[in-house]
């Protein structure tokens, strides 16, 4: 096997990064069949985390949050997260310090005090938030960014008066027996989990890409890193042999002093959380965007599923066990012989119609309907060509309880997250055709669903314009990691947009079969003229044909 | 510039032919005037105060009436053409009470609110509500759901779904509506104008023009209500250009 064919996996200096090197020295990559290459001399993540986006590393751990969002508000579309450490009450691991003599004995005397931070806008952020805590405006101390080795010594001569900082520096300093906690508890204990009881850190970062071509590659990478967790809890003494290959002493140190190495969950709730707090809090934090981020955690157990779907409509029966599975972030074309209830599957997925019998769930869970988004073929049946633009695309947001000022920002950074232009002033009669179905679009993508349908989108739209939306509305689906769910009476759009075509029966209708189109994205038109599209669909039509007696 | 050319064009030859008319003697020139005689006497009622006040009467009632009519019937029709289950109620009962010529109503009101401006306007208000809540609120039926079904399931509430979404796209019937409750209303008032002699309005003058057999006044006066209302249509029309824009 070739060195290109490998998974890259860089790996940092991080102390939480242990179930990395667990995993690497305990072979379990080689157990899961993985071929691996590691890259283990990244001193710091931010250097690692961008040679994930540039493609030269596939996955990389451990990596802080703000880095990782960072680096994917930069380039929208190209990170995932997994495997996320959490900070919480039982494992603090940051502390404000300040000298033994020292006569600040609270945060609240921090105003007018130089205050060294370890250098990353994580900590930048924790400070300010900590400091407004305390009713310390943060513009009236003076931070500094402080590269860790220097920590010590710039609090014993006096050049900070407080140092803001982590372990494993924390213990150094507090074990050189001049420094002492300026609160016992951790301080993002004490003062960010009022607000959440659990904080992301960091986590393991993938290529988006990377889990695009290898699904099953990158779900067994998860599993690894979990197998390893495992093992940490299970044998902390042995982890704490192992760490001594990876680590500096430094590291190693802290490490030791850490009782239960437990900043992993993996519950159901974190999972929703996760996603919270990465788009509410620290978007929002960090970047000013309230809600929509593109970062997305990678969920490699993340089902789409109908179950058995019964459905009759005047007596005819239109479904029967109908079954169909999808995985997160899947591109997947329904195609199928005309009134065979293409329209119906969609408005049970979307929770518009109740099956009679049957049931359908997103990860496990009934179907919420923020996380469905619909666009009908006639985008004239939901815009309100009484409302501008802007409004239009916000409507649903309303419901939240924003001002119109977020919902006017949201609308926005949506059109430019995508970069999309519309003339947001107008009204929808005042827009061409495929700009009202891309308004149509906007509005259903607005509440960040996990899903998105589209009924035949472009069937009302011409020729010239359904080409540039069908590469906007791959472009779309790359940067959002949403899942779509495409019906599509033309087999060309079908084949050419989406990772699975879904073929459907007569009716009572089945899916009559899956087909996979492997060939990668972005696609152009000329991809049409492939040999494995034409391949592709003549397949389709030999078996449609059959199916509709042609 | 040039429809409207057509529209002078129009009126102009219904004019002469109307001239030629009275002037070949076809009818007896007791009951019928010429246009020029119409003119002549249309020039000296304008410069008369009681003219202005028969049309500022007339026009206040009118536009009374339809003010409460559209307070009342407006969100009405607009509720029960959205709960269409309520209408499924009293439909029927709206239905009976449309079909009532609401001047036969006009003496009941006479009766018990005295022969003020409170019982024309009370019929002329009855005779509006049901034209507005049966137009409204079958507007409502026909108007297509999907949008209304979309909005109530990304969990817009009711109250938001009626202010922002359904009270829009009632938006072009009640237009519709109102023109017709406004027609239906000047109908009223100048009947009611003229079976009970107020001292000011353009039914009451026709009445006490008719006693006079002063045939040329008579034709002025018709004139002028007839211009009232194709006014107040327009009016009606421009609002409408204006408010229900995405329509035209």
């Amino acid at each position: 096997m070739v060195t290109k064919d490998k998974i890259r996996i860089g790996i940092s200096q991080i102390s939480f990064s242990l179930p990395l090197v667990i995993a690497r020295e305990r072979k379990l990559f080689q157990k899961e069949n993985l071929h691996v290459t590691f890259f283990p001399d990244y001193k710091e993540a931010q250097s690692m985390c961008k040679d994930v986006v540039e493609k030269k590393l596939d996955v990389a751990g451990m990596v802080a949050l703000p880095i990782i969002l960072e680096q994917e508000t930069k380039n929208p579309g190209s990170l995932q997260f997994s495997n996320v450490a959490i900070e919480d009450k039982n494992h603090p691991f940051v502390f404000l310090l300040t000298k033994k003599d020292s006569s600040i004995k609270s945060v609240s005397q921090l105003s007018g005090k130089k205050i060294g931070i370890f250098p990353t806008t994580a900590f930048q952020l924790w400070m300010e938030i900590i400091l407004q805590k305390h009713k310390v405006n943060p513009a009236n101390t003076s931070i500094v960014q402080l590269k860790p080795k220097d920590h010590l010594n710039a609090l014993m001569s006096g050049k900070v008066d407080v140092i803001f900082t982590n372990d494993p520096i924390a213990t150094k300093i507090l074990d050189s027996g001049e420094a002492k906690k300026l609160t016992n508890e951790s301080v993002l204990d004490k003062y960010i989990f009022e607000e959440f009881h659990s904080f992301p850190i960091g986590g393991m970062v993938f290529q988006r890409d990377f889990i695009r071509q290898h699904p099953e590659k990158a779900a067994k990478i998860v599993k690894v890193l979990n197998s390893a967790i495992k093992f940490l809890k299970a044998h902390p003494q042995k982890a704490k042999l192992i760490c001594k290959t990876h680590y500096s002493e430094d590291v190693q140190k802290f490490i030791e002093k850490i009782s239960e190495l437990n900043y992993w969950k993996d519950s159901e709730i974190q999972k929703e959380q996760l996603q919270e707090l990465v788009d509410i809090y620290y978007y929002n934090k960090l970047f000013e965007r309230p809600l929509n981020s593109s970062l997305l955690l990678f969920q490699p157990d993340y089902r789409i599923k109908l179950v058995d779907i019964k459905k009759s409509r005047k007596r005819v029966q239109v479904l029967k066990n109908f079954s169909l599975e999808l995985n997160k972030a899947e591109f997947v074309t329904i195609f199928g012989p005309n009134g065979c209830g293409k329209t119906t599957i969609l408005n049970i997925v979307a929770g518009l119609i109740n099956p009679d019998s049957g049931h359908v769930s997103i990860d496990n869970k009934q179907v919420e309907k923020s996380k469905v988004g619909y666009v009908y073929q006639d985008y004239r049946k939901t815009l309100m060509p009484w409302k501008k633009i802007i409004d239009n695309i916000g409507f649903s947001l309303k419901t939240r309880k924003l001002s119109k000022e977020i919902i006017y920002k949201e609308v926005k950074d949506l059109c430019s997250l995508l970069d999309i232009k519309l003339p947001l002033d107008s009204y929808p009669n005042q827009l061409s055709g495929g700009q009202q179905q891309m308004t149509a679009i906007l509005a259903a993508l607005i509440e960040k669903p996990e899903v998105l349908l589209l009924d035949e989108p472009f069937s009302a739209i011409d020729f010239q314009t359904t080409i540039s939306l069908q590469e906007k509305i791959m472009d779309i689906w790359q940067k959002l990691g949403i899942t779509i769910i495409f019906i599509s009476h033309d087999i060309d759009e079908a084949i050419f947009l989406a990772n699975k075509v879904c073929l459907l029966s007569n009716k009572p209708t089945k899916v009559k079969r899956i087909f996979e189109n492997k060939m990668p994205y972005p696609r152009t038109l000329e991809d049409k003229e492939r040999k494995e599209f034409t391949k592709l669909k003549s397949e389709i039509i030999d078996i449609f044909s059959k199916e509709v007696n042609l | 510039m040039k429809n409207f050319t057509k529209v002078l064009i129009g009126i102009g030859s219904v004019l002469v032919l109307w001239q030629i008319v009275a002037m070949l003697g076809i009818f007896n020139p007791i009951f019928f005037a010429s246009p020029i005689e119409v003119a002549q006497e249309a020039t000296i009622m304008l410069q008369q105060q009681d003219i202005y006040n028969d049309i500022f009467s007339t026009f206040y009632r009118v536009i009374l009436s339809v003010i409460i009519a559209v307070i009342i019937g407006v969100p009405l029709g607009i509720a029960l053409g959205y709960f269409s289950r309520m209408y499924q109620f009293v439909g029927e009962i709206i239905d009976f009470l449309r079909s009532i010529p609401p001047i036969v109503i006009y003496p009941l009101l006479l009766i018990s609110l005295g022969p003020g401006d409170a019982s024309r306007i009370g019929t002329a208000v009855f005779g509006s509500i049901a034209v507005l809540i049966l137009i409204i609120s079958q507007g409502l039926f026909q108007q297509d759901k999907t949008r209304q079904v979309f909005y109530k399931s990304r969990g817009v509430s009711t109250i938001r779904l009626l202010k922002e979404v359904v009270w829009y796209e009632a938006l072009p019937h009640t237009m519709t509506a109102l023109r017709t409750a406004t027609s239906i209303s000047l109908v009223v008032i100048v009947v009611t104008e003229m079976l009970v002699g107020g001292r000011h309005g353009l039914g009451a003058r026709v009445q006490q023009v008719q006693i006079t057999s002063n045939i040329p006044d008579l034709f002025a006066t018709i004139i002028l209500i007839g211009l009232i209302g194709i006014l107040l249509n327009k009016l009606l029309i421009l609002i409408e250009k204006k408010y229900v824009f995405w329509k035209t």
